[in-house]
């Protein structure tokens, strides 16, 4: 097995640089045969690569503990899902996960850009390849994945470490690891373009989807890594400025500009010797954060540990790269040269250059704060490092800046804004922005940093909110429908503006939630049983400590009650877990309590269970939940930007007269039913909270406890194990004459449950009895999953698939009924389409 | 042609030497030099009083019974004791630190001893070593081990 996986890359090896070769070679001679067989060997990579994830997948699921990576990662007793997902939880198999990747993107750039791109194509290919090279020549000669153990093939692998096994490990480096991979392809398309001098605008259009798909899973792969220290971590921050936390986030500055000055090439033909330079140092700072990680060449948690070999490999890599692309570059500058200049610095395109300006700078900065310590090093023999507060007092003004920038750029026109212009962009978001500042300077907030933060996210939002309704209102006096139906037409007939807003408003709410971490507050403090503490508006108070066990772990828990100005609001359970065979290495379990408003955030420091003190550190994290939710409405800003055109051009056209009544009818209903799923209470269903089995005498009986709820009517049916009440059950007669239980205690159902068990019934047995006691399935916490249940359950997916299902069809339909109709009522159509361009900013043009 | 070359070379330079002025002022305060064990023992008065950032292994790492203070000693390496910095903490430290754990401390030298500043304990995953639970043992001045397990103190 692990031989055929060794192989399978020694394949891989030869079909790529088959491929490379082929290519070029076919493109230069005119052969289609020799580049037709290029392409498939390109194809034949995919396929060799995705055999050979198979084999190292196989292998952990079968426990083949002879290949060493298998034996390092995972053991017996690892879930299936863990099994699979350390394919890439260590560097050898990352490395793999990568070349898989890259080969899958690869293959469906070629596919997709074939025939539109056809004279680009044999030099992305060869680019790839080149990058695919390069990541298998490491694999085999130092970091096989395959490696086996020549003797002493152990029985039981040393298994996952306990911190990398929750369910961020498994969505965390996938979705950084496409951001980044997925950068090649844009490259790849810059290469082409450089060598075989095709430097018109198509390439760019060729690159943008892929750039914009690559920038948004970097940004979901940085995000879920924030998410994950938080929760997991216990040290209350989300970010700490680590060199491969930063070297993660590097890329993401050059993409963000890419996306923004792509634009100004576009529309005025300017800027593009920036924008393929941008493009060649996204990339090669991907490698880069790629060898950060993997090399040690600076000091940080995240680091595999240090590797000199690896480090000058890619240092030859990375230099190689830098030199030919820029070089590449340099020979094509006369191809190259802008057709227009900056016409004035009050214009949206002197907007966009101090955007790019600043987001270098920032990548530029952190690259190099993080490489001071090698630097320094280098230079003066001593390693000097610089921590958080280096990094927060630069990038702080930095992020208002760029805040500032997302409110003034769409205010400014194209080219040159007149007097007048500026006085009507300006007043409403300026407004805003003056407005809140007056407003929070009133209530005693800080000028500095929060007061100015708050006041410029006003001012984005103020400019948005403006772009939204005046290209509403426009709209909606040229069709005539309401103001919604304007406002969705707005949006898909310029996808990429509205997108773009959409994202930038995400940004604003990401930005309002780090603001709030200047209001951060925490204490340390060593609580016996009954005492409590006061940070901010909490007051939390120690009850008791207990251990459990669920077979995988040993939990000491802490049990905390929370009141929020005076009031209960809830408990909380902390604690510290100690897995099975890793017993030296307990995590932290954090507990906490997320409203948008804050975030109550305790760890469980120190503990000492004869006499029931520990140590907590309770921290109250204001607004953070906003950086989760201004991520969301990234991703929904993203969708709406990448929305391919043809099947919804019919959203954008006209719509008949005699149906202006019927749409503004759905419109008005998807709104109210929008504001009123806002305005609803969430009902907080009770998670089985797992505390200490209350004097279980069997396993079984302890997970019947933590499944089995309380059906007194007064908690939040909270499990059996948790509930206190002490209920005495009230019997009714039901309407067949059988006697049923309406309401009872968690006390007497414990002692139901007990009975039950000492009478050695079976788990669906219990169940059964339950249910026929109470009349209903109640007791059970959940349904049971089967007949109608299941479909019950279902139900809703069934339907929400249905309706897609139903939309896609009414959209091919309609757009195959627009296109029959064009010939017909061309005329006034094209009258009324030609007085919409007009009136409408060009800027909508749809540039696809 | 060449004033646009000029204008270019000169923004660079007027950018570039901000750029400088404004790195060496910032690195006044918020800076550490980064050194190993070894390096710390050769001359531990040169470094006295200065923030560092010290690169070895825990050992010895105790706890004062209900409190977060910490005693410990950063070895330059696993289990040995060539050189030694002895270290106090007070506060929360990482998941993974313990005994024989890589250990990047931040923190001020005053004599022998490195105080930490707090968060200022960086711990990497425990080595392929896997270290017996040895169970409590009254040390000097009250402190305790802290691989203590099975519900006893910690």
């Amino acid at each position: 097995m692990a031989t055929l996986g060794t192989y399978t890359l020694v394949a891989a090896f030869i079909a790529c640089a088959y491929a490379a070769a082929a290519a070029v070679a076919g493109h230069r001679r005119r052969s289609t045969r020799l580049l037709e067989s290029g392409i498939g060997a390109f194809y034949l990579v995919t396929a060799l690569m995705t055999f050979a994830s198979a084999i190292i997948v196989r292998a952990f699921v079968t426990g083949d503990y002879s290949i060493r990576y298998v034996d390092r990662y995972s053991d017996a007793v690892q879930p299936l899902f863990y099994k699979v997902t350390s394919y890439w939880g260590g560097l050898d198999g990352s490395i793999m996960f990568w070349v898989f990747l890259l080969s899958v993107f690869g293959a469906i750039a070629v596919k997709t850009n074939r025939e539109r791109h056809r004279e680009l194509i044999p030099y992305v290919i060869a680019t790839v390849s080149v990058v695919q090279l390069f990541f298998l020549m490491i694999m085999i000669v130092s970091k096989n994945p395959f490696a086996t153990y020549l003797i002493d093939t152990p029985v039981d692998g040393r298994g996952l470490n306990p911190l990398l096994q929750n369910p961020y490990m498994v969505i965390h480096p996938p979705s950084l690891y496409t951001g980044m991979v997925a950068m090649t392809i844009p490259f790849a398309f810059a290469m082409a373009a450089l060598i075989t001098g095709h430097l018109d605008d198509s390439w760019l259009r060729a690159v943008r989807r892929w750039t914009m798909f690559s920038w948004f899973f970097l940004s979901l792969g940085l995000t879920l890594g924030m998410i994950w220290a938080y929760e997991e971590l216990g040290w209350g921050g989300w970010w700490g400025w680590d060199p491969v936390e930063n070297a993660g986030a590097l890329p993401w500055f050059p993409m963000t500009a890419f996306l923004h000055s792509v634009m100004v090439q576009e529309r005025r033909n300017m800027l593009r010797v920036w924008n393929i330079s941008l493009v060649i140092i996204a990339f090669v700072l991907t490698l880069f954060a790629t060898a950060m990680t993997r090399t040690g060449i600076v000091q940080s948690v995240h680091s595999f540990g240090e590797d000199p070999q690896l480090a000058l490999m890619f240092g030859i890599f990375i230099s190689l790269t830098l030199i030919v692309s820029f070089g590449y570059v340099i020979y094509r500058l006369p191809l190259l040269r802008a057709r227009n200049e900056l016409e004035s610095w009050v214009s949206r395109e002197a907007a966009f250059l101090v955007n790019n300006w600043i987001l270098l700078f920032s990548a530029f900065f952190i690259l190099f704060a993080t490489m001071f310590p090698t630097l320094s090093e280098a230079v003066t023999g001593q390693r000097i490092t610089v921590g958080p507060p280096f990094f927060n007092k630069w990038m702080v003004p930095i992020g208002l800046m760029l805040l500032l920038l997302t409110g003034i750029g769409p205010l400014l026109a194209w080219r040159k804004s007149t007097i007048a212009n500026l006085r009507q962009q300006f007043l409403w978001p300026t407004t805003c922005a003056v407005l809140t500042a007056t407003v929070l300077y009133g209530l005693g907030f800080h000028v500095w940093v929060s007061g100015m933060c708050f006041a410029l996210c006003a001012f984005v939002v103020g400019t948005i909110s403006q772009e939204f309704v005046r290209g509403a209102v426009v709209r909606r006096g040229v069709t005539g429908s309401d103001l919604l139906t304007a406002m969705i037409g707005l949006v898909t007939r310029s996808r990429r503006r509205y997108g773009g807003y959409v994202i930038h408003v995400g940004i604003v709410l990401i930005m309002l939630g780090f603001a709030g971490s200047g209001y951060k507050q925490t204490a340390q403090v060593l609580l016996n049983p009954g005492e409590q503490v006061e940070v901010g508006r909490f007051v939390v108070r120690h009850d008791r400590l207990s251990i459990t066990d669920d077979g995988a772990k040993e939990m000491h828990t802490a049990h905390l009650t929370v009141f929020k100005d005076g009031q209960e609001a809830g408990q909380l359970f902390p604690g510290r877990w100690y897995y099975r065979k890793h017993e030296t290495e307990p995590t932290t379990e954090v507990a906490l309590r997320r409203r948008l408003s804050e975030d109550l955030y305790v760890v469980l420091a120190a503990y000492d269970m004869a006499d029931q003190s520990a140590s907590f550190q309770v921290t109250v994290n204001p607004l953070v939940n906003w950086i989760w939710f201004g991520f969301a409405m990234l991703t929904f800003g993203t969708g709406i930007a990448l929305l391919p055109e043809s099947r919804f051009a019919f959203l954008a056209s006209k719509s008949p007269p005699e149906s202006v009544g019927a749409t503004s009818g759905v419109s008005t209903t998807i709104l109210i039913l929008a504001v009123m799923s806002g305005l609803s209470n969430p009902i907080y269903a009770q998670q089985g909270v797992n505390v200490e089995s209350y004097t279980a005498t069997t396993g079984l009986e302890a997970e019947l406890q933590n499944e089995l709820v309380c059906v007194c009517g007064d908690c939040p049916h909270y499990t059996l194990a948790a509930c206190r009440c002490a209920l005495a059950p009230q019997w009714i007669t039901t309407s067949d004459g059988r006697q049923e239980i309406a309401r009872a205690g968690s006390e007497f159902m414990r002692g139901q449950l007990r009975e039950q068990i000492e009478l050695g019934r079976s788990r669906r047995e219990i169940l059964d009895y339950f249910i026929e006691s109470y009349g209903s399935q109640e007791p059970l916490g959940a349904p049971l999953d089967e007949g109608f249940n299941r479909f019950a359950w279902l139900f809703p997916y069934l339907v929400g698939v249905g309706c897609l299902i139903g939309v896609g069809v009414v959209a091919v339909r309609w757009s195959r009924r627009d296109l029959a109709t064009v010939g017909g009522a061309s005329s006034s159509l094209e009258v009324v389409d030609a007085e919409l361009d007009a009136r409408l900013d060009d800027e909508l043009r749809n540039l696809d | 042609m060449v004033s646009k070359a000029v204008k270019i070379v000169l923004t660079t330079v007027a950018l570039f030497g901000t750029f400088l002025f404004l790195m060496w002022t910032t690195m006044q305060e918020g800076t550490q030099y980064f050194l190993e064990v070894e390096e710390v023992t050769a001359d531990a008065a040169a470094w006295d009083g200065e923030e560092l950032r010290v690169h070895g292994y825990a050992a010895n790492v105790l706890r004062r019974p209900k409190s977060l203070d910490y005693r410990f000693e950063i070895t330059d390496s696993v289990g040995g004791s060539l050189h030694v910095v002895n270290a106090v903490y007070s506060g929360i430290v990482p998941d993974t630190f313990d005994n024989h754990a890589e250990v990047v401390a931040t923190g001020r030298l005053v004599g022998d001893t490195l105080h930490i500043v707090p968060d200022g304990i960086m711990a990497k995953c425990p080595s392929k070593y896997e270290e017996k639970p040895s169970v409590g043992e009254e040390a000097a001045g009250g402190y305790v081990s802290v691989t203590q397990f099975d519900g006893a103190s910690n």
